[in-house]
């Protein structure tokens, strides 16, 4: 053990840290931006739901295993040089890997809860999965091309002349719309809509609608720090220190997501789907064509 | 530490592969061989293989999802409630624990506390007000656990008066029916369809067509008494390819004959034979050769034969090294691939594209039902 211990537990407390101070951010960003997502129902902490159809192990692991998706997610999320949970040599794609826990949650607490309108919440989340894993990763892929590398540090590094939101606009666009799908935030929250009244959180109460709450709004703060990472240059930034800068960036994107939702639309699951399938994913496409032409180009970090 | 990390996930792995194999519900089936593959991808990291082990988390838990979807829409029983009350082996009982019948879980008290504000009646008053609902789980439902249904909370608070006949008031203490009357007309286009595409011959506007399955063969442990448990399936709710289980029931021959018109769909649909799936008898067999080979693979370990092993260093950036092997030794082989697949893309959007197939009338219900989404739930406050 010893130095790599107290790495390890460093390096837990780091991410615990920075995904509760995500979490509070988002909260408050909520209240002050746009209904929440399943705010129709309030926050019964102190009672409990009896279903009669839950299933007994399923239905408390679906909030467990989404906020240990977007707590192993946190991970990897740089807040500074060398202020990393866990600087993996593959962490942006273990960051869309675990991420993927969160629809694994929602599966098993909807299906788990066994009610209408939760199981319906786990239909729709895996089709809005398959619509939008394909565009996140080509989102992904852009960035990652200019950096050469999967890992979240050396991507910021590579972004110390420019910010690569300047060289790839559509690859940010893209992370947006995807992002968006990605946290079941507005335009693209219909496996939570109030149609079904809150999905899988309308069968909750007490700690799994705690969970439940702090592990969505978690998850559009990595969501949001991710593409911060990704297009905004991270912790990069004149003047002030690193760990302010990468804040402000993620504050300031999960505004602009926040607000974007308001301004379109909700999309039912078949439209995201086709959104994606024909919209999305050419678009990403050619932004990885437009990337290999500026890498061949000499443009960008060498 | 690296050992009980090990342990750990070889655990995960093989307790998963089991209750994969004995769970009587296939959602749980499913959840099961995720869980074991996850514990195999963990071994991968053990190996220092993390690319693979996180491809593998990746795939699995979403195609995993998708592919139980797809078992959701396309089979009779997904969450195994109707095969629950079979007789099962003690490893099969502890991971279809849940899904047995239970008495105290099936009592009318758990309608009060459904938050979601689904109109729950009881039995008698439903059977008067004209719902398509007769929700009345009672102490002798035999061989059938209604807990564990899961599709079945929501049930339809339509009035469907045409749909409510006689053989679904609730008519004594060893019968319990449930039906759903889902069959909004806004719905019709995806009930007719997946009707279509279960039950080849059915008509689809028969929404109230009731199929009786005698599955009671077999005998279950709790309900030796009924001679032929009637798995009763409501036509008509079959919305959005989930088909409600509803109403499955130790129904005695008395409300067979009350819904006689339907009697002639038994041989219809082949129900009886897909419950005694997992009964067959190659499950000893089974079970033998699986523990042959767990013995053959404890035996490889404790002899562990002089395999030659590759002397080439482990790197941790194993990204790079498969970049550099598929932009150089493999790059047509790889472009290729990348070809095909976008062409596949490019062909799949071609082929989705409406109108493409005139003569399809289900294309047309399909295109009709992508332009006006219905929500699903518009009865439910």
């Amino acid at each position: 053990m010893g130095v790599a211990g107290i790495g390890i537990v460093g390096g837990a407390f780091l991410t615990l840290l920075a995904l509760c101070v995500g979490a509070a951010l988002t909260f408050w960003l909520e209240r002050a931006l746009t209904p929440a997502v399943g705010a129709a129902q309030p926050l019964t902490l102190d009672q409990d739901v009896q279903l009669g159809h839950a299933d007994r192990w399923m239905y408390p692991a679906g909030p467990i295993s989404a906020l240990f998706g977007v707590t192993a997610a946190a991970a990897v999320l740089p807040f500074g040089p060398g202020l990393i949970g866990a600087d993996l040599g593959i962490g942006a794609f273990y960051f869309i890997v675990v991420v993927d826990f969160v629809v694994l949650g929602v599966a098993l607490g909807g299906w788990g809860a066994g009610s209408r309108n939760a199981v319906e919440s786990f239909y729709r989340i895996t089709a809005q999965l398959v619509s939008y894993v394909v565009p996140l990763g080509l989102a992904y892929v852009g960035a990652l091309m200019m950096a050469a590398s999967l890992s979240t540090t050396r991507i910021v590094e590579a972004q110390s002349d420019v910010w690569f939101i300047v060289l790839q606009p559509l690859g940010f666009i893209l992370y947006l719309i995807t992002g968006l799908m990605q946290a079941y935030r507005a335009p693209f929250y219909e496996p939570l809509s109030e149609h079904i009244g809150g999905g899988v959180l309308s069968a909750v109460g007490g700690w799994k609608a705690l969970l439940w709450r702090v592990s969505l709004a978690g998850l559009l703060f990595v969501v949001a720090a991710m593409g911060a990472l990704l297009y905004l240059g991270g912790w990069l930034g004149p003047w002030l220190p690193g760990p302010v800068w990468m804040l402000l960036k993620t504050f300031a994107l999960m505004a602009l997501m926040l607000w974007l939702g308001r301004r379109f639309k909700p999309l039912s699951t078949a439209q995201m789907l086709s959104l994606s399938w024909r919209i999305l994913i050419p678009a990403g496409l050619l932004n990885v064509l437009i990337v290999g032409g500026l890498i061949l180009a000499g443009v960008g970090p060498q | 530490m690296q050992w009980l990390a090990f342990g750990l996930f070889a655990l995960l792995a093989v307790l998963g592969a089991l209750g994969m194999t004995t769970t009587m519900s296939m959602f749980r089936s499913g959840i099961f061989l995720m869980a074991s593959f996850i514990g195999v991808a963990g071994l991968f990291i053990l190996l220092s293989a993390d690319l693979i082990g996180l491809l593998q988390i990746m795939m699995y838990i979403g195609g995993m999802l998708v592919m139980i979807l797809f078992m959701l829409l396309f089979s009779m029983d997904p969450g195994g409630a109707m095969m629950a009350g079979m007789q099962m082996s003690p490893v099969e009982r502890l991971f279809s624990r849940g899904l047995k019948p239970q008495g105290e879980n099936d009592g009318n008290g758990h309608q009060g506390h459904d938050m979601a504000g689904m109109g729950h009646g009881d039995a008698s008053s439903s059977a008067d007000d004209g719902h398509g609902q007769a929700d009345a789980p009672s102490d002798g439902m035999a061989g059938m656990d209604h807990g564990s249904m899961k599709m079945d909370m929501g049930d339809g608070n339509r009035a469907h008066p045409a749909h409510h006949h006689a053989a679904m008031n609730h008519a004594g203490a060893d019968e319990a029916q449930m039906t759903h009357g889902d069959s909004g007309p806004e719905q019709s286009t995806w009930g007719a369809d997946h009707s279509r595409m279960t039950h080849g011959e059915m008509d689809a506007g028969q929404t109230q067509a009731h199929h009786a399955m005698p599955h009671g063969e077999e005998p279950g442990p709790v309900s030796p008494e009924s001679g032929s448990g009637q798995a009763q399936m409501d036509h008509s709710s079959m919305d959005h390819g989930k088909m409600d289980m509803g109403g499955m029931s130790g129904m005695d021959h008395g409300d067979m004959q009350m819904d006689g018109d339907m009697g002639g769909m038994n041989g219809d649909m082949d129900m009886g034979g897909m419950d005694m799936s997992m009964v067959t008898p190659a499950r000893p067999w089974a079970a033998w050769l699986g523990l042959a080979v767990t013995a053959v693979l404890v035996g490889l370990l404790l002899w562990r034969p002089a395999w030659p092993i590759s002397n080439v260093a482990f790197s941790t950036d194993s990204p790079q090294q498969i970049g550099m092997l598929l932009m150089g030794k493999y790059m047509i082989a790889f472009e290729g691939a990348g070809l095909l697949i976008l062409l596949g893309i490019f062909g799949a959007v071609f082929l989705q594209r409406p109108g493409s197939h005139p003569s399809d009338p289900g294309r047309e219900a399909y295109v009709t039902a992508d332009k006006n989404p219905v929500p699903i739930s518009k009865d439910e406050p």
